[in-house]
């Protein structure tokens, strides 16, 4: 079943529960409440989330090592053999009626019992000058998608976590040099992925500097540092860290912390009975494929709890 | 499992569902003959799978001029996919492969009469869209490109001819990618509008084709 699958919903129904999100966490959630005989819907941005950019996979467990897409391509196909409805679209308001909630987007409406958000994170933006400017001509976050571009060029990494040796792991591979421009003095990437960074050939750090500046002629020329100095690079691969996509939880009340991640407890209920959330859009201090699974998969457990006790009522 | 065996068994269950009969315009040139051989040995699997619901319909250039002046077609191999009446709604310039199968398959099923998710919205503002084509500029290796080729096919198989898909893989087609001075993708362009960098929503999308 592929997405957009008109035929496998019902927007006259009450779903017992709708899933917000495309990555793991969202398809977790999913195949456990399906198991659970729930109704489910999962209504998604994009289908994989993050983890599909991510070029390697290496620490979901039972898999040794797989492409981001590939392991989404498994969760899917586990999806499609449990015939778990996929949308693609954004819900932009959830309204609470009667014993329901609404959901509306700009195309359809539906209607659930019970909801889990697990919309994710976006790519955090370094905004500094140049950035906007220069987005897709030498400005990218996505190493998987932009990286044929740059063979045999000169690029640069901004950023020091796991995420970010990963993407320079794999843009080495086809470039002639990749810079790590990373404001702090030690990167944090897994020891694995660091040791390899730092065996590398082509792949160069620069620690404790930060970049002010992205300058180019149509597309991007350089960078520039915050000690004034100039890097010639003809791509800025910005990868620090992601924000939580918290916003539609914070327009219905849904309590969120300092960090706009929505406040769970073990259950992964929110403040508000019937919301649920999970992954990285919650404010778990270690946000992996795994953890965000985990946690979909006990708001799932929460959502079936939580539907039956609203059947007993009745 | 190996990720092929799963990717095999998608697009085995997937074409079982069509319903009507759908049409395929493939037009090849001898003078690229690997590049023919490539892409119709990728259709024939989809044909073969499909329980006689998909016909493929090749047209090499040097045999029928005719036809492929009337579709305007400038490079080969370009698959077209049309509607019962031959319009055409989506023009790929790319192999339905990898992460393109999804997209395609999903454009096969709606064409074979399935319902469109967007078609309704895209009816009520009709009267305010212009005839337009989206231009989407992809790679097999963009994880965010199967999602926005599926969208936009679906707007364009759900304008009643209002909109052209034309689906496009620039490392295939440096020139078009020259043109455009992409580094990023997805990225798409509406007529020779302001393009949309990256990934974008639907209503963004339908936003944006109202401001045409």
């Amino acid at each position: 079943m592929f997405n957009i699958d008109m035929e496998s919903i019902d927007l006259d129904k009450i779903y017992d529960l709708i899933v917000l999100g495309g990555g793991p966490t969202a398809i977790g959630c999913a195949i456990y409440a399906k198991r659970f005989a729930l109704d489910v819907l999962i209504v998604g941005k994009t289908f994989g989330g993050l983890i599909a950019t991510t070029h390697i996979v290496e620490n979901y467990p039972a898999i040794s090592s797989i492409s981001g897409q590939g392991l989404m391509d498994m969760f899917k196909e586990h999806m499609d053999s449990l015939e778990i409805p996929y949308i693609t679209d954004e819900i932009k308001s959830i309204e609470k009626v009667n014993e329901h909630f609404e959901l509306r987007s700009f195309f359809q409406n539906f209607k659930a019992y019970s909801v889990c958000i697990a919309t994710g994170s976006l790519r955090r933006k370094l905004g500094i000058p140049g950035e906007e400017e220069f987005a897709g001509k030498g400005v990218s976050y996505c190493a998987t998608c932009d990286g044929p571009f740059y063979k045999d060029k000169v690029v640069c990494v901004i950023g020091g976590s796991d995420s970010a040796a990963k993407e320079a792991l794999f843009l080495a591979q086809n470039t002639k040099k990749v810079y790590i421009i990373y404001r702090g003095e030690d990167l944090r990437a897994e020891p694995i992925n660091k040791k390899r960074v730092l065996e590398s050939d082509n792949i160069e750090i620069i620690y404790e500097t930060n970049i002010v500046k992205i300058i180019g002629e149509g597309k991007v020329k350089s960078v520039v540092f915050d000690n004034g100095k100039e890097l010639n690079v003809d791509g800025v691969f910005i990868e620090i860290g992601s924000i939580p996509n918290s916003d539609i939880a914070k327009r219905i009340g849904v309590d969120t912390n300092d960090h706009n991640e929505i406040k769970i407890n073990r259950k992964s209920e929110t403040n508000i009975p019937g919301i649920f959330a999970a992954g990285d859009v919650a404010d778990a201090p270690f946000k992996q494929a795994i953890t965000g699974v985990a946690e979909g998969v006990i708001a799932a457990y929460s959502a079936f709890d939580y539907v039956k006790e609203m059947s007993i009522e009745y | 499992m190996p990720v092929s065996y799963i990717i095999e068994k998608m697009i085995k269950q997937e074409l079982l569902k069509l319903k009507q009969l759908v049409s395929i315009k493939v037009f090849i040139d001898d003078r690229n003959e690997l590049e023919a051989k490539k892409t119709l040995s990728i259709l024939k699997l989809y044909e073969e799978n499909s329980n006689k619901k998909l016909n493929l319909d090749i047209i090499n250039s040097s045999k029928s001029n005719n036809i492929i002046e009337e579709y305007q077609i400038e490079r080969f191999p370009t698959i077209l996919l049309t509607d019962a009446e031959g319009n055409e709604c989506i023009r790929y310039l790319a192999a339905p492969q990898g992460s393109e199968i999804k997209p395609f398959i999903q454009s096969l099923q709606v064409l074979s009469g399935r319902k469109n998710y967007f078609e309704a919205k895209l009816k009520k503002n009709l009267n305010n869209i212009k005839v337009s084509t989206i231009n989407v500029m992809v790679t097999k290796s963009c994880a965010y490109c199967p999602e926005l080729v599926n969208m936009v096919s679906q707007f364009a198989l759900g304008s009643f001819g209002k909109i052209k898909a034309k689906i496009i893989d620039i490392l295939e087609n440096p020139d078009i990618g020259k043109r455009y001075d992409i580094e990023t993708v997805p990225y798409i362009v509406i007529n020779n509008g302001k393009p949309i960098v990256g990934l974008t929503s639907p209503n963004e999308l339908l936003e944006r084709l109202l401001k045409v």
